[in-house]
Parts: structure tokens; sequence; C-alpha cells
């Protein structure tokens, strides 16, 4: 069909391809930022719970999670490629592990800054959490004392 | 002589401009749409999974960790009751505490034994909730499953068979 149209008109299309591309480009940066952010959410959403639950075992070897769990955490985390930074550590249950507190239970938070503009208050659509700042990852990890038995 | 077209076709090229542009956004938009739901599908089955996995390997873990009975060499439970309460405690903690998330309340704990109670399979089953597909494919009739295996282990021996976990510090 192109041979049909004269080099006039050749003329005055030329140029819109790159027009054209320049308009969807935003968008396919944007999604491609998307996927990025989006893999990297998932990859270290699964870090922060295998951390969470190998800090609690520590403790439960360890008799409790006080003082081994956290560190445990920080380590576990730290594997991360980009080392994110460990924001929290809370110990739940299972401090001191006894005979009425066997289950030790804590909760790791890890924080990232996310690249994808707006996305952010994409994923706070729902919930109260503020715009600003690095995104927060939390996670639970529980493990059975292991007290020994004579 | 250079063939310029008929004044018909010319208006009919005219008519056409942009047709092409809404073709394709009607196309491509419904693809990367569905493109985008099955990867944050894809992804929280992923890592519901993933969270289910830990949970039932504690579980296994705890009930192997009951008082045990030597049996000249051979080590096994002493009561395989005691021994589910704890896996049926753990479970229920998890839940309780959000350790495994996204998942519908129907979880269906699966425990089962070796031949000498020296050994414990747990496996757990649940139902995703949420997922961006339900409605549209069926997802929620799918169960999904994660099991873990817990050994007794011999007093000092901490290795830790490849296909499961070992209680290391039962005396």
């Amino acid at each position: 069909m192109s041979r049909y149209i004269n080099a006039r008109k050749r003329r005055k299309y030329k140029g819109v391809q790159f027009i054209e591309f320049s308009l969807i480009l935003p968008i396919m940066l944007y999604l491609m930022l998307l996927s990025i952010d989006m893999g990297r959410l998932v990859f270290l959403s699964g870090i922060v719970h295998d951390a969470a639950f190998y800090s609690a075992r520590q403790g439960a070897i360890q008799g409790g999670a006080l003082g081994v769990s956290e560190d445990a955490f920080s380590q576990a985390v730290s594997r991360f490629p980009g080392s994110p930074t460990p924001s929290g550590f809370t110990i739940q249950s299972g401090a001191v592990c006894s005979r009425g507190d066997n289950i030790v239970r804590v909760t790791g938070e890890v924080e990232t800054t996310l690249i994808t503009p707006g996305l952010r208050s994409l994923l706070n659509a729902s919930s109260t959490i503020s715009n600003e700042g690095p995104w927060r990852l939390k996670a639970t990890g529980i493990g059975y004392c292991e007290i020994s038995r004579q | 002589m250079r063939y310029r077209g008929s004044r018909g076709s010319r208006l009919r090229l005219k008519s056409n401009k942009g047709v092409a542009f809404i073709w394709f956004t009607l196309m491509t938009l419904p693809i990367i749409l569905f493109f985008c739901a099955l990867t944050i599908d894809a992804g929280r089955i992923y890592m519901t999974n993933r969270q289910a996995g830990n949970l039932v390997e504690s579980a296994a873990l705890a009930g192997v960790q009951s008082d045990v009975v030597d049996l000249g060499g051979k080590f096994s439970v002493t009561s395989r009751f005691e021994a589910e309460q704890r896996i049926n405690q753990m479970i229920t903690t998890g839940l309780d505490s959000n350790a495994l998330t996204g998942v519908k309340p129907n979880v269906i704990t699966e425990i089962f034994w070796g031949i000498n109670d020296d050994m414990v399979r747990v496996t757990l089953q649940y139902e995703m909730s949420g997922l961006v597909f339900d409605r549209l494919w069926g997802y929620q009739d799918l169960n999904y499953s994660a099991k873990a295996v817990g050994y007794v282990c011999a007093p000092g021996d901490e290795s830790v068979p490849s296909n499961g976990y070992c209680s290391r510090t039962i005396q």
C-alpha cells in the first residue's frame, strides 16, 4: 500500500513513528519498573519469611528467643542481594523456653525502597499506612522449644 | 507516470486512519491485563506455599520432639497422641499469628507416622482466598498443599536426612 503514497505524503508522515514511540515509551518503562519492583517484593517477602522461621528455630534450639533470634534474623536477611535493612524484630512468645511458654514466636520486619512511582499508594489502596518512606515487609516465624528431657 | 491512486482509494485510506491503533489497543490491553493478573496470582500462590512449607516444617519438628524411647539403638516417640497435639498446636499458633496468610479458614492437617513411630509426615491442605482469577477460572476449587517430614534422630546425631528434618536435642 505504501508504494502508492507519494513522496509528499511520506514527508508529511516522517517522524510519526518517533512521536508514537515517545508516547508509548513512558508506559513501557513504567510496566518494566513495576515488574522489577513486584518481583523484588515477592522475592524479598520470601526471604523475610524464611528468616523469621529460621530465627524462631534458632531461638527454639538455644532455649529461648532472647538474644539469639534477632541476630539470626539479621544474618538470614543479609544473605539477600542488596542487603535489605532489618527494621524491626519482636519476640511475641518464648523469650525464655519453659513448660508454660514453649513456642517461640517472633516477628521480623525489613524495609526496602520501591523504585516505581505510585506503586506505594497502589499497594496501600486499602490500608492506612503512610505513603511516605520505605516499604516495610513483615513476617512471623514460629518454632517449638527443644527442652531437653531426662 | 507514477500511479497516485484513485480518489476513492485515497478516501478509504484517510477514513481508516487510526483504526489500527484502536485495534491494537483493544487487542493488547486485555492480554497485558491478563498476564498482570496471572503474575500476581502466581506470585501469591508461590508465597503462600513457601509460608505453608515453613509452618509445616516447624510442626513436623515439634512432633518429633516429643518424649522418645530407645528401642535398642532406634528411637521413636513415646506417645503419638502427645506428638500430634504438638503438631496441631503449632499449626494453630501459626494460623493465629498470621504465619500463613491469604488462605481460607478450612485448613486441613494430615499426619502420617512411620512404622516405628520414628518419622512423621505432616501435610497441610489449604485453599487460597482473594485470587484475581478466583471466579473466572475456578481456582477456588483447587487444593494446595505443603508437606514436611520430621525424624526422631539418635542423641548426638545431628545429621539431617536429605528428605526431611531432624530433631536435634533429644536426650
